[in-house]
């Protein structure tokens, strides 16, 4: 086009732009004529006349304010403070904020800053999902996963402080030092590594591209932001629901800004790019085109835009290794193509088998660098070689079972038969003698009064399979013997604050010594397991405190991997022996290992994390259930991960799962050691039939064959407790807490035991106790708070609050503050409290105490005659609650409130829904049935429903009593119903967090008013007003009393 | 005696307007600082979600740079096209930088998310456009002067006029023609 030509064109524009749209079409042909080109041009460009929201239409002084806002933006934290952090300078900016280079100032050292942006941090949701994602990536501990210092909070700012590391993006790293096969793989393995640590936790990291990938200058590789993706976007349900929308913005960004680079559609996998739910094997994709470029210095999927890549990623194969990196060694482009598969079913399935390859090619490029540097070649070898990769490579390529052997096992087997001599002269041989004693008498080193520790097994494979599992493997192998007593763990965390170590601090054999000598136990067992070639060594050994010599050591070799686990169960079975134990009480209590955990070492390895994670007591972490999940899928008969999984079901509320899961553990009992099956048994009767009697029994049972070991004592105190024998409770908690003295746990039941009883000095003694040793737990406080409340101590109130307040139980602190107005009458008081309790409740994710205080409302609202609140919370409680306890005490609510077909259909669904449930069946339906029948003003039958609630005195949330005393009250039966009244009120303990106490003061007066007898009853009310004398004065229970006591002869 | 930023500045557009090349490379830093400093001034102390006001202080910055006012400047018009040059140049080059500073080795690519979810910068578009303002220089000087001045220098249409010394009307279909071609251009590439 010429200026000639634009002026025409122009001319005709400015024409057409004057008539009506609807004359435009023919004005535009006619000025035309049949130039088709000039029609054309002024067509388009009229097309873009009416376009708004384009740059141009922008201005320009908006855009330099947004340019520069943007940047100021990025600078304004700089030598700002953020809590105790100085920040240094702006390191880089991604989806989830800026990260700066601060300095810490309480630990003086250097940390990266990542700050949240604050639209981010201002939706709860999304950051307490945030918050319990990073929770969960800054409890992996893994030398190439960045480690989380803190995430917290300052003045508003959210922010995540990181170790700070002072190296070079993969980028950068591969600009600055050229990389060959060897380097790539020594930055993958550790990439994989990295990946199979957070993949065996549950983590995906959702984002590997070379800009998460640095580098330390000593090639320690540290991968960045694990999980974090995840939050910049939306969550994975979401993500499926969006993949078209978020197809459409791409489309759409393409459209405005053409050419514009969009990061990290380079290392999308293809379900990423569809918008799927993704899991580890995203992970592995996104890494295979890293690896691929690393490889190739070129993209595996190229276009010019995010829509090419994307339609590359999904339909594109990447051209093939070897035609850009001649000479390539066919394994290794063989595994890069299995990462690289568009089908996941095709890819490889783990991190795992994936970092076993890449291990296994390494050293064997490594042998062949040998074979080739060698004095003498042998060509033959070489030879040899060659095939064997070329072979492998083959075999890889044409396998589709991808459960089967690795590549690289292949490999090894191969070389195996050609070059034996060569590889062994590869490995670092460790000589070793089977079954060696170096120093043994024949006495008994221990006897039944002795306590031995273990130290830390020792990991010398590079392999972290055998991290953390072989400890437990062992530790439940010695476990199933009556003889022996382990120290327990958290005496040993006890120790180590007193030694003033971290209490995670690894048990080194000196540690381990220290701790014996103190404790006055004469040996520790150390344990470790070390390479030798494919095969490995276990070795056990019994160390004597006293001098630090080994009395007693064994070595066994495993042929394989899977056969570990085995060898380290025969190994701890001659341990046993050595140590003294007699030969009938080991035939008797020796599960071979594999039966008594798991034979697969995987399984034993997610069970370890699992039982790490949950003897942190993060109990509500989302962490535990999936090592669980992850040890049941990798052994289906694992009879401990069942049980313990069920446990934390039971804790975390979840019923019904942990119901079934223990069940599972209790059909495959016979296939666990005695002391597992006992304690698998008692959990089954406790919690999935709920027969106490059958659960003490069977704990019973247990004790007497494990008298030495301190669960039993602590189960049956448990069972007793439960089962309001509180002397037994007492008993048997007291001996749990003689045995195992560190554990927090333990002091709960014989102090709470202590509680009901209402002997509230000996709880309080007990309590010291504890929390003299440095013991802490959220129990303690909660009685501590209830019995400040009935001694009416308010400084011991207001300290345990604080207590709660100061340690994240805030929104407990709160409900018992709502409690307290309640037990004092203070209703509009109680509800204002209730609800802000509630709505900090749901900030801390803890639903459970929300449809508590909703159903507590509804209850104490029918117990007080306000009826609209009482069905309001009901209602809004019944359609969201699991917990039976909350069903049951709405549906009481609503019968009291004559809203029977309602009450009576909760019941029925409850009746059919746990059929078998002793507590549901003899105490939950018959209180509701009662009170239906008490609103039906039927009260001997109501009396008859709740014939056998006694059995059930001092359960939680249990109310019968309550309505046997109504009953006997509407029935005539006024003495009884003294009698009933003041059994309430002089076991305030039954009735913690209830206003039943006052409530039974009431009712016991007008109960001695209708007996005649005048004096008790006027006490009684005054009794009641006294304890009310707060009280909101429009309550109509209080009116009615006031009205009766004026009445009063 | 050292001038304050806003007289160095009209002194450097001046000697700019008469052929020193020079004089553009010291002004773009001191208009960069300026902005910065306009920036700074109001974010400092404050929380976020203030970047609403932030721009319009910026705005008001730019305008302020972008039309100066010198009483001493004999041709008041021939001055807010020569600043709105100044601005065309200044701005470019800024989103030049950015650009670079963007797409280099050190600094990240803006991720997938980011890029459909934070309102994008403008920095590409503004390059991108300031290369179709070339091509229709070739075509039509005086078009691209009314982009100039109306887009990066802010000037009202009578204003535009009056620099140029041609009417309003004038000015208005140089803008909805020039317009329309540079959309159809930014679109077709």
């Amino acid at each position: 086009m010429d200026s000639e030509n634009l002026k025409k064109i122009e001319e005709i524009y400015h024409h057409v732009l004057e008539v009506s749209a609807a004359e435009r079409g023919s004005l535009l042909k006619k000025l035309c004529g049949d130039d088709a080109d000039l029609l054309r041009e002024v067509k388009t460009l009229l097309d873009f006349e009416s376009t708004s929201d384009i740059l141009i239409n922008i201005s320009a002084e908006n855009i330099a304010a947004e340019m520069f806002t943007t940047e100021e933006l990025n600078n304004s934290l700089v030598d700002q403070k953020i809590g105790h952090f100085n920040i240094k300078k702006l390191l880089g900016k991604g989806g989830m904020g800026e990260v700066y280079l601060a300095h810490d100032t309480k630990l003086d050292r250097k940390v990266a800053l990542k700050i949240l942006p604050s639209e981010f941090a201002e939706d709860s949701a999304r950051m307490s999902r945030f918050v319990r994602e990073a929770k969960a990536v800054s409890a992996l501990n893994h030398p190439n996963i960045i480690t989380i210092y803190e995430i917290s909070e300052s003045a508003g700012t959210h922010f995540i402080a990181t170790e700070f590391i002072d190296g070079k993006t993969l980028n950068e790293y591969k600009r600055a030092n050229p990389l060959n096969y060897k380097s790539v793989l020594e930055i993958a393995i550790q990439i994989a590594s990295a990946l199979d640590e957070a993949h065996l936790a549950g983590i995906i990291h959702r984002d590997i591209k070379p800009d998460n990938v640095m580098i330390r200058a000593n090639g320690l590789v540290k991968i960045l932001d694990f999980g974090i993706a995840k939050l910049s976007g939306r969550g994975d349900a979401e993500t499926s629901r969006l993949g078209e929308e978020e197809k459409t913005l791409i489309a759409e960004s393409h459209k405005t800004s053409p050419g514009m680079i969009l990061g990290t559609a380079n290392y999308m996998s293809p379900e990423q790019a569809r918008g799927k739910k993704v899991d580890a094997r995203s992970d592995i994709f996104s890494f295979g085109i890293v690896l691929y470029e690393m490889l190739a210095d070129k993209r595996a999927f190229e276009g010019e835009n995010a829509i090419d890549i994307i339609s590359s990623i999904l339909h594109v194969s990447p051209l093939p290794l070897n035609q850009s990196v001649p000479g390539i060694p066919p394994v290794l482009e063989q595994i890069v193509s299995k990462m690289l598969m568009k089908d996941r079913n095709q890819r490889y399935q783990t991190a795992k088998d994936l970092l076993f390859d890449l291990r296994h090619i390494k050293q064997e490029l490594e042998f062949a660098e040998k074979v080739e540097h060698s004095d003498q070649p042998n060509t033959n070898s070489k030879e040899n070689l060659r095939q064997t990769l070329q072979t492998s490579a083959m075999q890889l390529g044409n396998t589709t079972d991808f459960q089967t052997k690795s590549s690289a096992e292949y490999i090894v087997n191969n070389l195996k038969y050609y070059k034996f001599g060569a590889i062994t002269a590869l490995f670092i041989l460790i000589t070793i003698s089977v079954s060696t004693f170096f120093y043994f008498n024949h006495k008994p080193v221990l006897t039944d009064k002795d306590t031995i520790l273990t130290a830390d097994f020792e990991n010398k494979t590079d392999d972290s399979v055998f991290t953390a599992t072989l400890q437990q493997g062992l530790a439940i192998q010695l476990g199933q013997s009556p003889f022996l007593r382990i120290f327990p763990d958290a005496e040993v965390k006890q120790m180590l604050r007193l030694m003033e170590r971290a209490a995670d601090e690894k048990i080194t054999p000196e540690i381990a010594r220290e701790i014996c000598l103190r404790k006055g136990l004469k040996v520790f067992i150390t344990g470790s397991i070390a390479p030798l070639g494919n095969h490995y060594v276990i070795t056990l050994q019994a160390i004597k405190a006293e001098n630090g010599e080994a009395i007693f050591s064994e070595q066994n070799e495993a042929q394989s991997k899977e056969k570990v686990l085995q060898i380290l169960g025969k190994t701890a079975s001659s341990l046993r022996e050595k140590l003294g134990e007699s030969l009938a009480s080991i035939e008797k209590f020796d599960a071979p290992i594999e039966e008594a955990t798991t034979s697969s070492l995987e399984a034993l390895k997610a069970y370890s994390r699992a039982m790490e994670y949950y003897s942190k007591g993060e109990y509500n972490d989302e962490t535990v259930s999936s090592f669980f999940r992850l040890a049941i899928k990798l052994d289906p008969n694992f009879v401990l991960a069942y049980r313990d999984f069920s446990r934390h079901q039971f804790n975390t509320g979840r019923r019904v799962e942990a119901t079934a899961l223990i069940t599972k553990a209790f059909e495959l009992r016979e296939r666990t050691s005695e002391n597992e099956k006992l304690s698998v048994a008692v959990i089954y009767y406790k919690f999935a039939t709920l027969d106490g009697a059958k659960a003490a029994e069977t704990g019973e049972l247990w004790k007497h064959t494990f008298p030495r070991f301190w669960h039993p004592y602590h189960s049956l105190s448990d069972s007793y407790f439960e089962s309001g024998q509180y002397e037994k409770a007492v008993e048997n908690g007291l001996e749990a807490i003689r045995l195992n003295p560190n554990n927090a746990a333990v002091y709960t039941n014989p102090a709470g035991a202590l509680f009901r009883l209402n002997r509230f000095a000996e709880a309080k003694e007990l309590y010291s106790q504890a929390m003299a040793n440095n013991l802490d737990h959220f129990g303690f406080h909660l009685y501590l708070f209830w019995i400040g409340f009935f001694e009416k101590d308010s400084a011991a109130i207001q300290k345990n609050l604080e207590w709660m307040r100061a340690n994240n139980f805030k929104h407990f602190a709160i409900a018992y503050e709502s409690q307290v107005a309640l037990l004092g009458g203070r209703w509009k008081q109680t509800l204002e409290i209730s609800s802000e309790a509630r709505k900090v409740s749901e900030k801390y994710g803890d639903a459970n105490l929300v449809h508590e205080l909703l159903a507590w409302n509804a209850f104490t609202a029918a117990m007080f005659g306000d009826c609209r609140i009482a069905k309001q919370r009901a209602n809004e409680v019944l359609p969201i609650a699991e917990n039976i306890n909350f069903l049951a005490t709405s549906a009481v609510a609503l019968a009291m409130c004559g809203e029977e077909r309602q009450a009576l259909k909760v019941a029925d669904d409850l009746a059919i829904r746990f059929p078998r449930d002793k507590f549901v069946q003899e105490l939950r339906l018959p209180t509701i049935r009662a009170a239906v029948e008490l609103n039906r003003k039927q009260p001997e039958k109501a009396l008859e429903l709740l014939k056998s609630s006694s059995q059930f005195n001092g359960y939680f949330l249990n109310f019968a009593p309550y309505l046997k005393g109504l009953a006997l009250l509407q029935s005539g039966k006024n003495a009884e119903a003294v009698a009933e009244f003041q059994s309430i009120h002089k076991n305030p303990g039954w009735f913690e967090r209830s206003p039943l106490v006052p409530l039974s003061h009431r009712w016991e007066a007008r109960s001695f008013a209708l007996a005649g007898d005048t004096t008790q009853s006027r006490k009684a009310y005054e009794e009641f007003f006294a304890l009310w004398k707060d009280a909101d004065t429009d309550l109509p229970i209080l009116i009615e009393a006031k009205e009766e006591y004026k009445n009063l002869k | 005696m050292k001038k304050n930023p806003s007289q160095q500045i009209t002194l450097l557009l001046a000697d700019w307007s008469n052929g020193n090349q020079a004089a553009l490379d010291n002004l773009m830093p001191l208009v960069y600082d300026e902005l910065r400093r306009m920036a700074r001034s109001y974010m400092r102390g404050q929380s976020s979600g203030h970047t609403f006001q932030t721009t319009e202080l910026i705005h008001e910055a730019y305008l302020k740079l972008a039309k100066q006012e010198d009483p001493d400047w004999q041709n008041r018009a021939h001055f807010f096209g020569v600043a709105s040059q100044a601005m065309r140049h200044i701005l470019v080059d800024y989103a030049r930088a950015k650009n670079t500073g963007k797409r280099g080795g050190s600094a990240k690519n803006i991720t997938l998310e980011e890029s459909l979810i934070v309102s994008p910068e403008h920095s590409e578009e503004v390059i991108a456009l300031d290369d179709a303002l070339n091509r229709l220089a070739e075509l039509d000087e005086r078009k691209t002067k009314v982009v100039e001045m109306k887009f990066f220098g802010g000037l009202k249409i009578e204003e535009i006029a009056e620099v140029l010394k041609i009417s309003p009307e004038t000015v208005k279909r140089d803008w909805s023609f020039a317009k329309s071609w540079l959309l159809r251009e930014l679109a077709n590439n």
